[in-house]
């Protein structure tokens, strides 16, 4: 019987070498995680330092496996999927219901009207917000700036709050259903989204000022775990941290989904302003520029958004897809979301795969990490921003 | 001062013991306040309010009750560390920052010890702490202690430099390295007429000796944005990574008390140390010593300040900017400072 | 030199620039909440702890069912034709009674999606957020406020009752048989006979799969999928049985048909699930 013990990758140590004067000099192995402040979560980096500069870095995942894709072969209910969706990325959870109920919708041909395609779009994309927020403030965070970190929290609630209005949580929504929303927006939903778009907009600019241009923080971030494009899409990277090395993907433009064909926004790339392109800066700015985007289509949407419909309207009563498969990706936060769903014509998914990007992304981290400092494996890991929940799932 | 309590209390020894304590209260009073002052600040700035509760008025005894659980906690030394060293280093890390106040006259009336080479006594015994810092960084036997006692080490020997060369450039006016005198030199309200007496405004190239002092007093003292040896979101707690308890707040007590006497000694320098901004108005030992006591927090808030603000250097941008930037700009400041002195005196 | 200058300037500027912002951040208003004094007005769809209405509940079940981690269990008894447990607010009669409706507040996702589902909006979400406990059975909130006295009460009528009627069924059954063998010689009446034999089996069937599922149910944690379906099936038959009371022979004979399949393959299963332990 083969055994089971899990075989860890091989770390070669080099044997210490004389430094020439009388002194002998030999690497060393540190776990950077699981309990480390900025591997956002339960990341454990394996780094062997020469001094301070990385020799290699391996990342040991598994530490938040919750068995997201078992879970949902378990539920008897299509629906009952959502909840688990939400716990991938569990900041940005509209994005993965909204790519979720997509995939289930297109495989079972429902059409949802207006009303609903607009609500979803307004709500994924002050997800987004929120995301990058969240994603920008970690990172000032990870350099040492504690401030902007708080500052964009103070936002990001803000976007909550809507969130709470519309769905009763601040976190994991289950909004999003096959078919439909759990609830229709409240009345006030429109005059509050206006009223954060006006707040929101200056505190770019401050953000900006605060960070973005703080020259202790391009120092730190700028040349640092550079990306070229050709590895960025040699290794699947997707979303910003693609878009970062100078790479125009994005799925809302390049393979629309939803409505966002109608709606007029800039794909943001990284433009190599303040080093290298492709650089932890790059891939820094191209979030907050981002969120300026968002900003864009979440006004058009608000202005096209019809006043009447049924959020209800298009919900099956039981979920009960034909037999086959389907896969179907969305843009999310983080990058390419693919949900690869088989159906057995029961009730209960056969298989649901989900493609997460920051599992993806993550792979990339030895390959750009070489050469850094320890410093810099922090900038490193925070540029490519990653969700634990969503690598381990 | 001195002679006053000597008829009071007629006996030597213990006139010297209460005298030489007075610094360690201050230093205690002053880090209950600053710390508690630390967490509003960086509350305010990041739009919280900071510790709200313990103690009524916005969390006034937030710091002596964390104080009273760190003395309660247990006294963790890792299995594998050298018990010796690592218990031992805490004391001299504070030791360090305590006796550098000896020479630093608080008022007209108090001053630990007139010793005549005060400023070279400050730079020698302030170099202890990063001894001490190595010590523990060391004795933790833990990767994360080691590489932020290392950075310590770097650092230090490094920012050594331009703060000396910047003092250097003040005691070529002053010609004394007496802090005692150096302040009173300081005293009146004679530059241009209403400007008090004070270093800073002897010559704008002074002004820059003060920038350089105080960027290099910031990474003496370990501050943001320099300060990697701790540097939590790196390298977890640096040096710190495995004390616990009240070895861990004599840590952070000589963290503050550090700030404190780097402000200080820039406020001596610089700005005229117990001197009254107003001449005579608002003068004497007591009004002194609330004079030197705010210029020193003022400076310790524009430390805050800048911490709160900025983010934190790389070890190697941090050398770049100390043997690039600051050693030849203090040189040069200094030789600058020195044709002036000979052209206008 | 022209660019060491310009970026010593881009430094200090962005230095200050930052400070500036820090400092006027310093007086500007902060958004904390001095939470147990000060209080968030919080918007009425707020998801924070499950409450129940028993008096709406009618036992239906489809809120067990919706439930992604199992963390609802109920248990109901059909009630017997003398008593009457009156209508929901919503109109819809009651026929079950609930004996046990606990909600395990420690499992619960707070996704809502048992809300939705409720045909008398008897579940829902309250705002009560302060509900933290020291032990974790602290938080499985029981909602049924039948006392076991009351349960065994009403289990016991319930089996009176179908003891009753089983006679009266067969009495009714054997006087027909009788009346057609004297009519002649039918065949039908064999197969009249033997349906009727198997009808009582299966409802005897039946209300031991019942039983036996509310135990399961009870028991919560071993197979939580197969024993919440097959219970939730038993209380909907346990339903139609009830409702078919006073209706003519043929409806009845038709339903007892069913309603013997159903029992059938609910004994099959638990069968399996009994030697799968």
């Amino acid at each position: 019987m083969a055994t089971l013990k899990e075989k860890s990758p091989e770390v070669t140590v080099t044997p210490p070498v004389s430094a020439g004067n009388g002194l002998k000099t030999q690497e060393m192995v540190v776990n950077m995680g699981p309990q480390h402040p900025s591997t956002h979560g339960v990341l454990r980096v394996q780094l062997t330092l020469d001094g301070e500069i990385v020799v290699s870095a391996v990342p040991h995942i598994g530490y938040l496996h919750r068995c997201f894709e078992k879970h949902c072969e378990a539920m008897n209910d299509y629906n009952k999927v959502v909840p688990y969706v939400d716990r991938m990325d569990y900041v940005a959870a509209m994005n993965n219901e909204h790519g979720y109920a997509l995939a289930m919708e297109r495989m079972m041909g429902i059409e949802v009207n207006d009303r609903v395609e607009h609500i979803r779009v307004i709500m994924a994309e002050l997800q987004r917000i929120a995301s990058h927020l969240l994603a920008v403030g970690t990172f000032g965070l990870d350099i040492g700036a504690f401030t902007p970190f708080l500052h964009c929290f103070i936002e990001r609630e803000k976007i909550l709050d809507i969130f709470e209005k519309a769905s009763g949580a601040r976190l994991l929504y289950n909004y999003i259903w096959i078919g439909g929303l759990m609830n229709d927006v409240p009345a006030d939903f429109k005059k509050d989204t206006t009223d954060f778009i006006a707040s929101f907009r200056p505190q770019i600019k401050e953000l900006n000022d605060l960070l973005s241009h703080n020259k202790i923080f391009v120092d730190r971030t700028a040349n640092v775990g550079v990306l070229p494009d050709k590895v960025a899409i040699n290794y699947g990277v997707s979303g910003p941290s693609l878009r970062g090395s100078g790479v125009k993907w994005d799925l809302r433009r390049d393979d629309p989904y939803s409505i966002y064909d109608k709606f007029d926004f800039d794909v943001i790339v990284g433009e190599g302003k303040m080093g290298t392109l492709g650089d932890c800066w790059d891939r820094y700015i191209v979030r907050v520029w981002e969120m300026e985007e968002s900003l864009k289509i979440i006004e058009q949407a608000l202005d096209s958004m019809p006043d009447e419909g049924d959020v209800h309207e298009s919900i099956p009563k039981k979920v009960r897809p034909p037999a086959g498969e389907i896969y179907c990706r969305t843009e999310t936060p983080r990058g390419e979301l693919g949900y690869y769903i088989i159906s057995d014509k029961s009730t209960s998914p056969y298989r649901v795969k989900a493609r997460a990007p920051s599992f993806v992304n993550l792979s990339v981290l030895p390959a750009i990490s070489v050469g850094a400092m320890v410093a810099d494996m922090v900038a490193i890991i925070g540029s490519v921003d990653i969700v634990l929940g969503e690598v381990d799932r | 001062m001195q002679e006053f309590l000597e008829s009071f209390m007629s006996s030597g020894p213990l006139v010297v013991f209460v005298f030489s304590i007075i610094p360690l209260k201050i230093i205690l009073v002053y880090a209950l306040f600053a710390i508690w002052l630390e967490r509003k600040v960086a509350g305010h700035m990041q739009d919280r309010l900071g510790p709200m509760e313990t103690g009524g008025w916005h969390g006034w005894a937030q710091t002596i009750a964390d104080l009273l659980k760190m003395i309660q906690k247990e006294d963790i030394v890792p299995a594998k560390a050298d018990r010796f060293l690592f218990k031992m280093a805490p004391f001299i890390a504070f030791a360090a920052s305590y006796g550098a106040f000896v020479a630093i006259p608080l008022s007209s009336g108090y001053i630990g010890s007139m010793i005549d080479v005060g400023v070279f006594y400050i730079v020698a015994i302030t170099s202890l702490l990063s001894v001490s810092i190595i010590m523990a960084g060391w004795a933790s036997n833990n990767k994360w202690s080691l590489l932020g006692a290392m950075r310590t080490a770097a650092q230090t020997v490094s920012y050594e430099v331009p703060t000396v060369v910047t003092i250097l450039s003040v005691i070529i006016v002053t010609g004394t390295l007496n802090l005692m005198e150096v302040t009173e030199m300081q005293s009146g309200n004679g530059f241009l007429g209403f400007l008090p007496n004070w270093i800073i405004f002897h010559s704008p190239f002074m002004i820059l000796a003060f920038f350089l002092f105080f960027i290099a007093a910031l990474a003496e003292s370990h501050r943001v944005p320099f300060d990697l040896p701790e540097s939590e979101s790196e390298l977890v707690g640096g040096y710190q990574t495995e004390y616990s308890g009240m070895r861990w707040g004599l840590f952070m007590l000589t963290e503050y008390a550090d700030m404190l006497l780097l402000s200080l000694v820039g406020a001596t320098l610089f700005f005229g140390g117990w001197n009254s901004p107003f001449g005579s108005f608002m003068d004497g030992p007591l009004w002194g010593a609330f004079w030197m006591l705010l210029k020193g927090m003022v400076l310790v808030f524009v430390m805050m300040w800048l911490r709160w603000t900025l983010p934190r250097l790389r070890v190697d941008q941090l050398m770049n900017l100390c043997w690039k930037y600051l050693i030849p700009l203090s040189f040069v400041n200094l030789v600058l400072i020195a044709f002036w002195e000979m052209i206008f005196k | 030199m022209v660019k060491l200058l310009s970026d010593t300037y881009f430094t200090f500027r962005s230095i200050f620039t930052g400070m500036g912002i820090t400092w006027r951040h310093l007086f500007t208003k902060s958004v904390t909440v001095q939470y147990p004094a000060q209080r968030d007005v919080l918007p009425e769809r707020v998801r924070l702890k499950l409450d129940v209405n028993m008096d709406d509940c009618i036992g239906c079940r489809l809120c067990e069912r919706a439930c992604p981690v199992d963390c609802i269990t109920i248990g109901t008894t059909k009630s017997t034709d003398d008593d009457d447990l009156g209508e929901t607010s919503t109109g819809h009669k009651k026929k079950l009674w609930v004996d046990q409706f606990d909600i395990d507040m420690a499992k619960c996702c707070y996704c809502e999606l048992c809300v939705h589902p409720c045909p008398t909006d008897c579940i829902t979400m309250v705002e009560d957020y302060e509900y933290s406990s020291y032990d974790r059975n602290d938080l499985i909130l029981s909602f049924s406020d039948m006392t076991p006295e009351q349960i065994e009460e009403v289990q016991a009528k319930l089996e009176r009752e179908e003891e009753e009627k089983r006679k009266k069924k067969e009495e009714a059954r054997a006087a027909k048989e009788k009346a057609k063998a004297e009519g002649g010689k039918d065949e039908a009446g064999g197969g009249a006979a033997s349906s009727g034999d198997t009808d009582a089996d299966a409802e005897k069937a039946a209300r031991r799969a019942e039983r036996e599922a509310k135990r399961a149910a009870r028991k919560a944690e071993r197979e939580g999928k197969d024993a919440g379906e097959s219970s939730g099936a038993a209380g909907e038959s346990g339903g139609s049985a009830a409702k078919s009371d006073d209706t003519d022979a043929d409806k009845e004979a038709r339903r007892a048909e069913r309603e013997a399949k159903r029992a059938a393959r609910k004994a099959e299963r638990e069968a399996k699930k009994k030697s799968e332990e």
